[in-house]
């Protein structure tokens, strides 16, 4: 790959060939993260205000179109919009005063088929000139509605800019407890031991919510800060070890590894099962993960993301699965606790 | 077929390959020999001649991209 053809992603970490970058423009698409692909792309053409605008455009197309024709065309669309500022910037004067070109013209025989060829160019210009009319006048409307200003910077490769927009993903990504009876944590964001804690407290209180807690927070985890996990676990680890009672369930967390064992101990699965062999898979997979740089989910490429997404799908399938034989086991150990 | 043919201030020589008139105000659309320049100028009447200028703002050039576009609705493709 020819290196203007690499992308720098959101993150520094990350390249994306272009066509990764346009499969990634959707509706769910962040506005700035296409007008940093499309700032990037041609990079010193457009400027800042242009490419956010016509970003405005792309996700307001995505949105009405739902993505599907929009991630087809939209590497097509930004060369139209490229050749229609080109034409804009050849045709507008920026001076007060002009002296002009004086009206001298001689003639020329040129080929019919070279004049339509001339007049279909030109008419591909008017079309996105529509186009960008309708892209800015949308941008008008929405302006009103969320707050951008602010996030106008993020096509800037100012490193202050790009701290915070990444501390705004990780607080937008940062687990925020339910603990499934209703109740949730505030919104701020929790360190590693804080959703540790949470959980040791919410199960000393009521252990029945045990497995929905550690479910919710381990599923949301992945999804979301996988980087967090082993400093979870870790946590759960020294607090449960110490705790006889919580020994099973310790073992259910600790690990996808332990996990498996637990389960083909008690005869939940077994190696000749599917579902142990999807499980085993899944923790290859993860450890795979592990043994890379644990970022935030957003940030993982898109192999890394669709590697945890299937990780997930396929553990909670499993999970659900399973669920009915070993629930009956945990309210069982609950009960034994409670001294029922 | 014929075409008239103009140097602009860049020396470059383009194709006049149609023009508008639009309030009063004629366009001229322009395209380079070689195809890859386009541009649209306004003419204008002075003592000496007539003069090729640049449009005055962005939202000139949209409107007559506009109407060119109107122009030829349904005619290329």
């Amino acid at each position: 790959m020819k290196e203007e053809n690499k992308l720098r992603g959101p993150y520094d970490d990350v390249i994306r060939s272009p066509y990764d970058v346009v499969n990634e423009i959707s509706a769910e698409m962040p506005y700035w993260q296409v007008a940093r692909y499309i700032g990037e792309r041609h990079k010193g053409f457009f400027s800042e205000e242009e490419a956010t605008k016509f970003a405005h455009y792309l996700i307001d197309e995505c949105e009405f179109k739902k993505a599907e024709i929009m991630l087809g065309d939209a590497d097509a669309e930004i060369d139209e919009y490229r050749s229609y500022m080109e034409v804009k910037q050849e045709s507008v004067s920026h001076e007060k005063e002009q002296v002009g070109t004086k009206l001298r013209t001689t003639k020329k025989k040129v080929n019919k088929v070279n004049v339509k060829k001339m007049m279909a160019s030109l008419l591909l210009v008017a079309s996105i000139s529509a186009v960008a009319v309708k892209g800015i006048n949308k941008l008008n409307v929405k302006l009103l509605d969320d707050d951008i200003s602010g996030k106008l910077g993020m096509l800037a490769t100012n490193i202050e800019e790009d701290y915070e927009h990444k501390k705004t993903i990780v607080e937008q990504n940062t687990y925020v407890a339910n603990y499934g009876d209703g109740r949730t944590a505030a919104t701020e964001a929790y360190d590693n031991n804080g959703i540790a804690r949470d959980i040791i407290d919410i199960c000393i209180k009521d252990p029945k919510l045990f497995d929905i807690v550690v479910n919710d927070v381990y599923f949301d985890m992945q999804y979301n800060r996988l980087s967090n996990m082993d400093s979870v676990f870790s946590y759960l680890r020294d607090y449960f070890s110490k705790e006889d009672a919580f020994k099973d369930l310790y073992a259910e967390i600790e690990d996808c590894e332990v996990f498996l064992e637990y389960l083909v101990k008690k005869g939940y699965t077994n190696p000749t099962d599917k579902d142990y062999y999807s499980l085993l898979q899944d923790i290859e997979i993860y450890k795979g993960l592990k043994d890379t740089q644990i970022v935030p989910f957003n940030s993982l490429d898109k192999n890394g993301q669709a590697r945890v997404q299937k990780l997930v799908d396929n553990y909670r399938n499993s999970k659900a699965n399973l669920n009915n034989k070993y629930r009956s086991t945990i309210n069982n150990l609950i009960a034994q606790k409670e001294g029922r | 077929m014929d075409l008239d043919m103009i140097t602009l201030e860049d020396n470059l020589s383009y194709a006049i390959i149609d023009t508008l008139i639009n309030d009063n105000n004629k366009y001229v659309f322009l395209v380079s020999e070689d195809g890859n320049k386009k541009g649209v100028r306004k003419v204008i009447t002075k003592e000496d001649g007539d003069y090729l200028i640049k449009l005055d703002n962005d939202e000139e050039f949209d409107m007559i991209m506009a109407k060119y576009k109107d122009k030829y609705k349904g005619d290329i493709k």
